[in-house]
């Protein structure tokens, strides 16, 4: 099994892998080994079942590391912590919405919680930027699930972060939005965000990674993003 | 319309189309080939369920007899009585008796409205519904079966209220009030059936059956102030059953007739929601029984969204508190269930003590059941999030910080509530303003409460199920349940103690108030992190290494304290 790093990424790490071994009790794929600081954007890749999810989630802390040493922030990984929820927006992919609350409510409740300046303009530039301008006085019970996906991720990019930690976040998305979903990862890693994101679409790897993790039943090797992409094309 | 182009090969016989009750048959047949159940478990099933209708049958009616015995001697002894409380306004029994009934009635249409009353299973939705068979007679039994459920109930519940009013035990006189009791709560449930193919109709009804609910607590509080006459049997009975029964056979052909004409969606929505449904209570999950239940009856959309503004004006280092605060009071102000739930809860031990001469132990019963209604009302945020963790990993507040702005709202509506109900127990016992300050310090043991049986864990589904009367039940399913219990009766023993006759005094406000704070502090500690110390130390990375245990967080969801 072969491992390679990327270019260096800049400042401090936030999120090291050093040997880490995924899994449910049983690692579900070989030890991996990577970092990524700020302006790093790295996928995860691989076939369904090759671990991707189940190492966002170790990294968020909903998992223990079954090897190895895992480090997010300089520290485990602790998705409990006020530090943790600060610095890192996560996505796993779940619907999670405040009863009683609409569409509105929800970035303008997530923009005063972060402490977020002008949270009515940051909050009117998201909902046209994910087309919710329709939809704004809804209950995201009542939206159907690409919009319910629009909403979540407009949640994430509302609020400051120093790490996105998304899981497939392009699912259910149209065309239209998967760009816009690329764009925005570009703009992330070039204002000196950071994201780890697993997905299925190659197009968002060539776009926006700098570099990818490819997991297979037998490796876990780190990859520039093309070859990333043309691993997604073979599956 | 033209006909069906039938596939190459394949042709049909409309001739051929068997009925919809014939299609019932023959699936029936096919399950009971393959079925497992021996016929004496069957037998036992059913024997289980006649012997437990006919107990509870037996012991309605025998309290019933008792009570309206009891009211008769009251009557008869009425104006003898040198006592303030005595002499006040009190709730008859026979009253009792007809508002017990009417909850129960309304609480059947309500959750009628909810279930369908029509509904199918998801295998007969997928195959049956998509057949060309006569649809009224394929749904027949489904039209039929809460409306039969509810006249079978009804006729003891006739019985047991014209028995409380002081009616005669003879077959003349009872026959009438059993014909009433099963014709009257048939032909409720029939009308919800009846409407069921016009969803606003429905919508309607549900939101009737609720409303009605929760204004039967009220409307005895205000037989009891008034002292309004109870109601005494008349010879109008046999005429009033035999209106009904006719009735209730008009609204049976009706609802037949209209049954054919429910949507798809909503029978396979209202068969989801029973088997979602009946799931919760044999789990004895009363969340996720909430949850089946409550999901489609709020509205779904707002005419504007409230911008929040009172949090851009508050302190920068709280706004993420009184966000979480704030998520949570307008999930209560916006619920108009859960604000009938807590009305309910300030009626319920209000009523009990205009009861004539209610024993302590009820008051108690009642207070206690009660402020776990009011408090449960205000926690449906925490509730939502020991469903979706992630509702509580938005804000940057760590799981502590979480758990405490959680507690607010229930707390604070549980303190509203104590004013009437305590003002209730000061006007019926000795002690005047003292039983205020008693209640309103034993509000956060209460509100605290509601937000642990709110992030209590899920059953043990893994291990193995017991056996119970009930069904199969998860290991450890009573002990869950009892979480949020525990601390309301454990750390609110000096407000029980009070209510139950051990007397009032400063000290027991006092050590009332520090079991208070007590309960804020056990209930907003998040569960500790599980640990392994047994397991085995990890080998190096990549070469074969034995896999490590070593527990740094938790596995999946939230674990409950």
């Amino acid at each position: 099994m072969t491992k390679s790093r990327g270019a260096k990424s800049q400042g401090p790490a936030l999120v090291e892998a050093d040997g880490v071994g995924i899994g449910y009790g049983h690692p579900v794929c070989p030890p991996i080994t990577f970092a990524m600081g700020s302006g790093d954007v790295v996928a995860v890749v691989g076939a369904n079942g090759a671990g991707k999810s189940t190492l966002l989630r170790t990294a968020v802390g909903l998992l223990p590391p079954l090897g190895g040493r895992l480090a997010v922030l300089g520290a485990e990984p602790d998705g409990r912590s006020a530090r943790f929820r600060a610095a890192v927006a996560v996505d796993l992919g779940g619907d999670a919405f405040f009863p009683a609350l609409t569409v509105r409510e929800h970035l303008m409740l997530t923009c005063y919680g972060h402490g977020v300046q002008n949270p009515a303009r940051v909050v009117a530039d998201l909902v046209e930027a994910f087309g919710l301008g329709e939809i704004g006085h809804t209950l995201p019970t009542a939206l159907s699930s690409g919009q319910r996906r629009r909403v979540l991720l407009a949640a994430a990019f509302v609020r400051p972060r120093s790490l996105m930690i998304l899981d497939e976040p392009e699912q259910r998305l149209d065309a239209g939005m998967r760009r816009l979903l690329a764009e925005r990862l570009v703009e992330e890693r070039e204002g000196g965000g950071a994201v780890l994101l697993a997905t299925h679409d190659p197009e968002v790897v060539r776009a926006a990674a700098t570099r990818a993790v490819v997991l297979t039943a037998s490796s876990a090797q780190v990859v520039p993003p093309e070859q990333a992409a043309a691993a997604i094309d073979r599956l | 319309m033209s006909e069906p182009v039938p596939a190459a090969g394949i042709t049909a016989d409309p001739e051929l189309i068997p009925s919809g009750a014939g299609i019932r048959r023959w699936v029936r047949r096919a399950s009971v080939r393959h079925a497992t159940a021996r016929p004496m478990e069957l037998f036992g099933d059913v024997y289980t369920a006649v012997f437990g209708f006919a107990m509870g049958t037996a012991m309605i009616v025998a309290l019933s007899r008792s009570a309206g015995q009891s009211a008769g001697h009251g009557r008869r002894g009425a104006g003898t009585s040198t006592s303030a409380v005595s002499a006040a306004k009190v709730l008859e029994p026979g009253w009792v008796a007809v508002l017990l009934v009417a909850a129960a009635l309304f609480a059947a249409a309500g959750l009628a409205a909810r279930l369908g009353p029509i509904s199918v299973s998801a295998p007969a939705a997928k195959w049956l519904l998509a057949l060309p068979v006569d649809r009224r007679s394929l749904l027949r039994p489904a039209a039929m079966r809460w409306p039969a459920l509810a006249t079978v109930l009804g006729a003891p519940c006739g019985v047991a209220v014209f028995l409380a009013l002081g009616g005669g035990t003879s077959g003349r006189q009872i026959l009438p009030a059993t014909v009433l009791g099963a014709a009257l709560a048939g032909s409720v449930i029939l009308v919800v059936t009846a409407v069921q193919p016009h969803a606003r109709a429905r919508r309607a009804a549900r939101a009737t059956g609720d409303t009605l609910l929760a204004a039967v607590p009220a409307l005895g509080l205000v037989l009891g102030l008034t002292g309004a006459a109870p109601l005494t049997p008349t010879g109008a009975l046999g005429p009033a059953a035999v209106v009904a029964a006719v009735a209730f056979a008009g609204l049976a052909l009706l609802a037949d007739r209209r049954g054919a004409h429910v949507p798809d969606a909503a029978l396979r929505a209202g068969g989801s929601v029973s088997d979602e449904a009946r799931g919760a209570a044999m789990s004895l999950d009363g969340r996720a029984l909430a949850r089946a239940l409550g999901e489609q009856s709020e509205p779904t959309e707002r005419r504007r969204s409230s911008a929040l503004g009172w949090l851009g004006a508050a302190p920068v280092q709280l706004r993420p508190q009184l966000a979480l605060v704030t998520a949570d009071a307008l999930l209560l102000l916006r619920t108009p269930r859960h604000l009938g739930q807590l009305v309910a809860a300030a009626c319920l031990p209000v009523l009990a003590l205009t009861l004539p001469g209610p024993p302590r132990w009820l008051v108690v019963v009642v207070v206690l059941g009660s402020a776990l209604l009011a408090g449960s009302a205000a926690a449906e945020g925490s509730r939502r999030a020991q469903f979706n963790p992630a509702l509580d990993a938005a804000l940057p507040l760590g799981d502590e910080q979480v758990r405490r702005a959680r507690l607010v709202v229930p707390v604070i509506a549980v303190a509203a509530w104590t004013i009437p109900v305590f003002g209730a127990v000061a006007w019926r016992y000795p002690g005047g303003g003292s039983w205020l300050l008693l209640g309103v310090a034993a509000a956060p043991a209460w509100g605290a409460a509601a937000v642990r049986g709110a992030y209590r864990a899920l059953p043990n589904y893994a291990a193995p199920l017991v056996a119970t009367p009930m069904g199969a039940l998860p290991t450890g399913a009573i002990g869950v349940a009892l979480k949020g219990p525990d601390v309301a009766v454990a750390l609110a023993v000096p407000a029980l103690a009070a209510q139950a006759g051990r007397g009032l005094s400063p000290l027991l406000i006092v050590v009332q108030a520090l079991l208070g704070v007590v309960a804020l502090n056990v209930v907003a500690r998040p569960p500790r992190r599980p640990t392994d110390p047994a397991a085995p130390v990890a080998g190096p990375p990549g070469g074969g290494a034995v896999a490590t245990l070593r527990h740094r967080g938790r596995l999946g969801g939230t674990e409950g304290s």
